[in-house]
């Protein structure tokens, strides 16, 4: 092949068609006979359709839009009509085949052969004749009947978790004790109706580390045990619940749960992977509201509108971090789609996390499941649409979209120092400058013409100063210079520290942009013009936004979403977070399904339950310690785990609660569970997140190695696993391996795996060894010498109970075993039996 | 009606029920279904339903329908190698170095619209009974170009590193997704119980940008992730005791343990998770001594070890890696990715500055390597059924970055990718870019299309194998679906 440069950049320019329009529209002035029209169409158009467009045009109905008839080409698809028959040569089928536009290129595979182009070309100037047998009714798979019901009526309506919240009526059970919590009776009418049994109740035991592990995440100790096994009053469980609720340690358990919830991390993803800066704020804001009990409705408003309440607070400010949680690409390669992606990340994390609804699944078309059409995707984004996405800016640095996400949150007179440091530090500044450029005064007067024109470039003229100095300054000049400047460079090196800031929230201005629905989700085809709107199922009326106060530069729009999501009336807030503490104490939800109560979710096993549920969660003012309360003192949550065969073989799922769920620990609590046995645990809380010890092997898999991870001293290391650096490219290996959360979306459920790797960290990592070695030093601090006693209160740190008479000895016969076998000295053989110890089934097992 | 749910089952089971296993607390049966192959646990296994027996996200499955291929080694050279200087031969541009055209081209630099050619650095000559024009890049892999299908018309939605890597490696542009090996294992499970199902081998120099998340199961569990696996020393994560406990010590540890857990099983043996765990541990402790048998590369003969170049200074880490790739896939391991270059810069294909020294340093590194690879599985009789992949996230542009030098920018708008094995096609080329190479004009494919491509060798259906998340039935080839490309099959 032989070309020339200029006719490669003819054929290089994708979009050029090279044959004029105007020849061809001249042509169809003279010929225009619609029988000749549907010859043309016969031998020329449709064999180029058949072969290049029907496949999915046809056979499959992508985008929307079916070329197998002539309503269907005029029709047009989700971009619009494909043939405008009033300016054909602006029809977008020659936009797309002509390859004009980069996101419009069709068919995708290979552009058509230049002379396919000017066939289709013709056939649409003269009129897009479609010969009438060559017609044919689409089958179009995506139309197919799904078997959901996809239409807002009033079945859709009606669907349960879209009716208003209804408290039940409450049965009345055959069994003492069972009539009085509302919650009991609902779960036992249906046991009865089955012929089921409830369990027996958990031991006491079996009790107290059940509600210490589900309300702080750590087993209690050896005297609680005894001391909640010896009380006979009967609210003895009940202050054992008040105990813990006011330990600041529950809100670092149930922080937790709600930091899986809303995808938290502190890094961006992507190549640098880059810090989100002051992200922990909101982790020790999240562990603080729920210590403090912040009602549930409040907890949503801050954190979806923190800066537009009527009382703005450093917290509540703190509390808009939320939407910056997300990943965030800061070098996209499709600057606008990218931006739509952030808004994305907060319109599906929101509508799952609040709402149970998946309408995130309506961005790119209507939800193909449940009763959500695309146009409320982007009424539900038109509430977020006046905030900003950025954190550090490459490519986004010129876009409109750009202003800081941190906001200062210092006070009064933190500001006050911090003005006062700034002036003493610039007045410094501003004097050795003066001194500075005194002396170089002197020395650029020595300048010769050449070197007066170089010194025009900074650089060259510092390098001249430095040379010339010597020679023009005298001796006590010279080091009075050379002093100055260095002081000089020192201090402006020296940055102040910044005032307090935290990752927040902030709008643009006062008026939000206007928001289109975007068609197949594409940011660069706007469709029709949306307004702020709630689902439209759910049968709202569409809200009108109040200006925000004076002098708040933001559109309010969010205040009133967040206003609208915690009212009463909102069907599916109650529901969603009472199942979801249901889940979290029970290990699955009354709907199994958390964030997803629509058709493609789980279904109730218990919707009246939900119900009661829900009105509880509401009648006692949101407060989360109220509803644990309520929950943990039921008969459900107090049955004992135990397999029973009518159960077993009946409902082996328990989906009608016979039995109360044994659990895993998580990865936090089976950290914290190891360093609370060793002694080690350091129970600080609040501040910057720590770093852990990471095997350099797990290091050497980041792009820098060197600069992937930090250190922490080694006190700091001990502390809660919820205070572990988060870092979405590499993952804490010992909390990864026992399955914490993913954090890129929102994550409503664990997994709880089982696989060899876990047992190989817990063998054979350091992290184990070590706390093994310490758990084996504190025995013998704690229990002396005596070989038993030392097994005895091991295995009590271990599984919180005092062990039978059998596995003290067995414990011993381990010891005697492995020391013959592998010639130990006796406290290699304690250390040994250390390390099983924290192996044990029942360490990582709940009742 | 509202509860009748028509379509998706997955594994005869409904979705939903899946999702229940997933979720709801029956997950931790990962392991059941390896040690169902050794009826261990049959006795324990309590289905969803109560009737059936328990399918393990990592057992053994039937595909749907007989595949070609049983694994996979995707060589994955990281940063972008440049097509036109190494299988996408362009006469035309010779002749143009040094001179400035109009070209659209979009890379790390944004959008331009014309550039400075820089001619290929390297001569090309054709190879093999099929004639295939190779650049002497690559003079120990012509040879085997009668094996290989090129795929010069590749496309990817992104010029740049971190998203583009996450395309290739999970469809995706958006992290959050699970990676091409989990799919597999998601949807095949592993053959060998006693090492991972999916196995990624680093660069010396390091991980690749983003980490862990080009190997991440995504929203799928942690058990379909990839494990990293180093060629020297302990291969995998906490395999050997950090205190250097010995193999005795240890089983003597193990007996008690099991002794303890086994009481406690006693009174819940409903419990198969409590089961599963101590199962576990026997497997653990074999994979102490399977794994390092696997990564013995010392023992196998020195023929084979030339064939691999591991007697060389430069080609000894990359050998190694295929070689070991090799034993793994021998020992049943699904999906094998091995990462020619690592970190950033100039220590993978990112060639932004001088493309001679880059090309020259990680072709050389790779070609022995990779030719021994096609070469020993042949000999073996594997290379039917073991699938390579070879290709970076993205090629080059044919004009230079800078206004001075040899770099070229990203180029996702065409670039070359090629397969071997596992029922693939030898001997063709398929999809064309233009004269330059600037982007791809002749059916073109896109990174969907390969990864259809690789499912469908293995048995899959590409637009059937998907996975419940977030309301939606998710598929590695997206919603829209994508076709395999049945040219090269």
């Amino acid at each position: 092949m032989k070309s020339t440069v200029s006719n490669l950049q003819g054929s290089l320019f994708r979009s050029g068609i090279f044959f004029s329009l105007w020849l061809v529209a001249a042509e169809a002035s003279v010929s225009a006979a619609p029988g000749d029209d549907l010859v043309f169409f016969r031998e020329q158009v449709h064999p180029i359709l058949r072969e290049n467009c029907l496949k999915c045009h046809g056979e499959k109905v992508k985008g929307g839009l079916v070329l197998t008839s002539r309503q269907g080409v005029l029709q047009g698809g989700d971009s619009g009509p494909a043939v405008n028959l009033t300016d054909p040569e602006s029809s977008l089928l020659l936009d797309m085949i002509s390859y004009r536009d980069e996101d419009h290129e069709m068919p995708p595979k290979q552009k058509l052969l230049a002379a396919e182009i000017e066939i289709l070309t013709k056939w649409v100037v003269k009129g897009a004749a479609y010969a009438p047998e060559l017609e044919q009714e689409t089958a179009g798979e995506e139309h197919s009947a799904s078997g959901y019901l996809t239409e807002i009526d009033e079945r859709t309506r009606n669907y349960w978790a879209f009716r208003s919240i209804a408290p039940p009526d409450v049965p009345s059970v055959n069994r003492e004790g069972w009539n009085e919590n509302p919650l009991d009776a609902l779960v036992l009418s249906k046991l009865e109706k089955a012929g089921l049994e409830p369990n027996p109740p958990a031991t006491r035991q079996q009790l107290i580390r059940r509600a210490y592990y589900g309300l702080i995440g750590l087993p209690p100790s050896i005297e609680e045990v005894a001391a909640f096994e010896a009380d006979e009053s009967p609210d003895a469980f009940e202050k054992v619940i008040d105990h813990l609720l006011s330990l600041p340690q529950y809100g670092e358990k149930w922080g937790r749960h709600w930091l899986d919830l809303v995808r938290y991390a502190e890094t961006n993803g992507y190549e640098r992977d880059g810090p989100k800066a002051e992200a922990w704020r909101y982790r020790d804001y999240v562990i603080g509201a729920f210590n403090d009990d912040t009602p549930y409705d409040q907890f949503i408003r801050e954190q979806l509108a923190g800066d537009e309440l009527p009382e703005v607070t450093t917290e509540s400010l703190i509390a808009t971090g939320y939407q910056r949680m997300g990943i965030w690409d800061d070098e996209p390669a499709d600057p606008d789609q990218a931006y739509y992606d952030g808004l994305d990340d907060v319109v599906s994390t929101t509508s799952s996390v609040f709402l149970g609804m998946t309408v995130g699944c309506a961005r790119c078309h209507d939800h193909k499941i449940d009763p959500i059409p695309q146009k409320d995707y982007y009424r539900m984004l038109a509430f977020f649409h006046n905030t900003l996405n950025n954190i550090q800016q490459r490519q986004f640095k010129k876009s409109p979209y750009t202003l800081n996400t941190l906001r200062v949150i210092a006070d009064e007179a933190e500001k006050a120092t911090h003005a006062a440091e700034k002036a003493k530090h610039e007045t410094q500044l501003k004097q050795l400058e003066q001194r500075v450029s005194e002396f170089e005064k002197i020395i650029a007067k020595q300048f010769s013409n050449p070197e007066k024109e170089d010194a025009k470039d900074r650089r060259t003229r510092e390098s001249l100063y430095r040379k010339k100095r010597a020679e023009v300054l005298d001796e006590s000049q010279l080091e009075d210079y050379v002093v100055a400047k260095e002081s000089l460079t020192e201090l402006k090196r020296k940055r102040l520290p910044g005032l307090t800031s935290a990752l927040s929230m902030r709008e643009n201005g006062r008026e939000a942009p206007d928001t289109h629905v975007l068609i197949r989700g594409n940011a660069h085809a706007k469709g029709d013009l949306v307004q702020p709107g709630y689902p439209s199922v759910l049968g709202f009326r569409d809200p009108i936004i109040p200006p925000a106060p004076e002098g708040v530069e933001s559109s309010g729009r969010r205040l009133v979403l967040a206003n609208w999501i915690t009212s009463p009336e909102n069907p599916l807030t109650a529901r969603v977070i009472a199942n979801r503490i249901w889940y979290f104490h029970f290990g699955r939800g009354i709907v199994r399904s958390p964030s997803n109560f629509g058709q493609n979710g789980d279904q109730p096993t218990h919707p009246e339950l939900l119900d009661h549920l829900a009105t509880v969660m509401i009648r006692q003012g949101w407060s989360m310690k109220a509803f644990h309360k309520t929950v943990m003192l039921s008969k459900t949550y107090q049955m004992s785990s135990q397999g029973s065969e009518k159960g077993l073989a009946e409902d082996p799922t328990n989906n009608l609660f016979w039995r109360f769920e044994m659990r895993r620990l998580t990865a936090e609590e089976v950290r914290d569970s190891i360093l609370n046995v060793s002694g080690e645990l350091n129970l600080k809380m609040r501040g910057p997140s720590i770093y852990t010890d990471i095997p350099q092997e797990v290091l050497a898999t980041a792009s820098r190695p060197d600069n992937a991870w930090g250190r922490s001293p080694e006190k700091e290391r001990s502390r809660r696993s919820v205070y572990v650096y988060v870092k979405r490219s590499l993952h804490e290996p010992m909390l990864k391996a026992f399955d914490s959360a993913d954090t890129d979306s929102t994550c409503a459920v664990r997994f709880a795996t089982t696989v060899p790797t876990q047992s190989l960290t817990m063998l054979n990592s350091e992290f184990v060894n070590l706390n093994a070695l310490r758990f084996a030093e504190r025995l013998r601090r704690e229990a002396g010498d005596d070989k038993k006693k030392q097994i005895e209160l091991g295995l009590s740190l271990v599984l919180n109970r005092t062990p039978s008479n059998a596995e003290v000895s067995d414990g011993l016969a381990m010891m005697k075993d492995i020391q013959s076998k592998a010639d130990l000295a006796d406290s290699q053989a304690l250390d040994r039996f250390c390390l099983m110890a924290l192996n044990l089934n029942e360490f990582v097992y709940l009742d | 009606m509202m509860n009748e749910k028509p379509r998706n089952t997955f594994c005869g089971q409904t979705r939903r029920d899946f999702l229940h296993t997933m979720g709801g607390g029956f997950t931790s049966l990962a392991l059941t279904g390896l040690l169902a192959k050794d009826g261990f646990l049959n006795q324990q296994m309590v289905a969803a339903d109560g009737k059936t027996a328990w399918q393990s996200p990592l057992q053994p499955k039937q595909s749907h329908f007989l595949g070609k291929a049983k694994h996979v080694i995707f060589l994955f050279m990281y940063g972008g190698p440049s097509h036109v200087d190494t299988f996408d031969y362009k006469p035309d541009l010779y002749p143009l170095d040094g001179k400035t055209i109009d070209v659209k081209t979009f890379g790390r630099g944004g959008h331009k619209k014309q550039g400075r050619v820089v001619g290929p650095k390297w001569q090309f000559s054709p190879h093999g009974q099929c004639g295939k024009n190779v650049s002497t890049l690559f003079p120990h892999l012509a040879k085997h170009v009668d094996d290989m299908a090129f795929i010069h018309s590749m496309t990817a939605d992104s010029p740049i590193h971190g998203s583009a890597m996450l395309m290739m490696n999970s469809g995706h542009l958006l992290s959050g997704r699970p990676s091409l090996g989990s799919w597999v294992n998601y949807g095949l499970g592993t053959i060998n119980q006693d090492l991972p199902g999916y196995v990624v081998m680093l660069d010396e120099k390091g991980g690749p940008i983003s980490g862990a998340k080009n190997w991440t199961s995504g929203y799928m569990p942690a058990s379909y992730q990839g494990t990293v696996f180093r060629p020297k020393g302990t291969p995998i994560l906490d395999l050997k005791n950090s205190r250097g406990m010995s193999a005795k010590e240890q089983r003597a540890l193990l007996n008690h343990l099991n002794h303890f857990n086994e009481s406690h099983l006693a009174d819940r043996v409903d419990n198969s998770n409590l089961a599963a765990r101590i199962a576990s541990y026997e497997l653990a402790f074999k994979m102490q001594t399977t794994a390092p048998e696997a990564v013995g590369t010392d023992k196998e003969p020195e023929r084979v070890k030339d064939l691999y170049g591991i007697n060389e200074d430069r080609t000894n880490d990359f050998g190694k890696k295929c070689l070991l790739a090799r034993r793994l896939v021998e020992r049943g391991v699904r999906f094998v990715q091995i990462y020619s270059g690592g970190a950033h810069n100039d220590d993978n294909w990112d060639a932004h500055g001088d493309l001679e020294r880059n090309h020259n340093y990680h072709a050389g590194n790779t070609d022995k390597p990779i030719a021994g690879l096609i070469q020993d599985l042949k000999d073996r009789g594997m290379l039917d059924e073991t699938l390579i992949v070879w290709g970076g996230e993205f090629g080059r542009q044919p004009t230079a970055e800078y206004a001075k030098g040899t770099g070229r920018d990203h180029n996702a708008y065409g670039f070359t990718m090629w397969m071997a094995g596992g029922g693939i096609k030898g001997g063709v080329s398929v999809g064309e870019t233009d004269e330059l190479g600037s982007a791809a004009v002749r059916d073109r494919f896109h990174v969907k299309h390969m990864h259809a491509t690789v499912l469908h060798q293995l048995g899959l259906d590409p637009n059937d194998l998907s996975y419940f998340y977030a309301g939606l039935d998710q598929r590695l080839v997206g919603v829209e679906g994508a076709e395999p490309i049945q040219s090269i099959i």
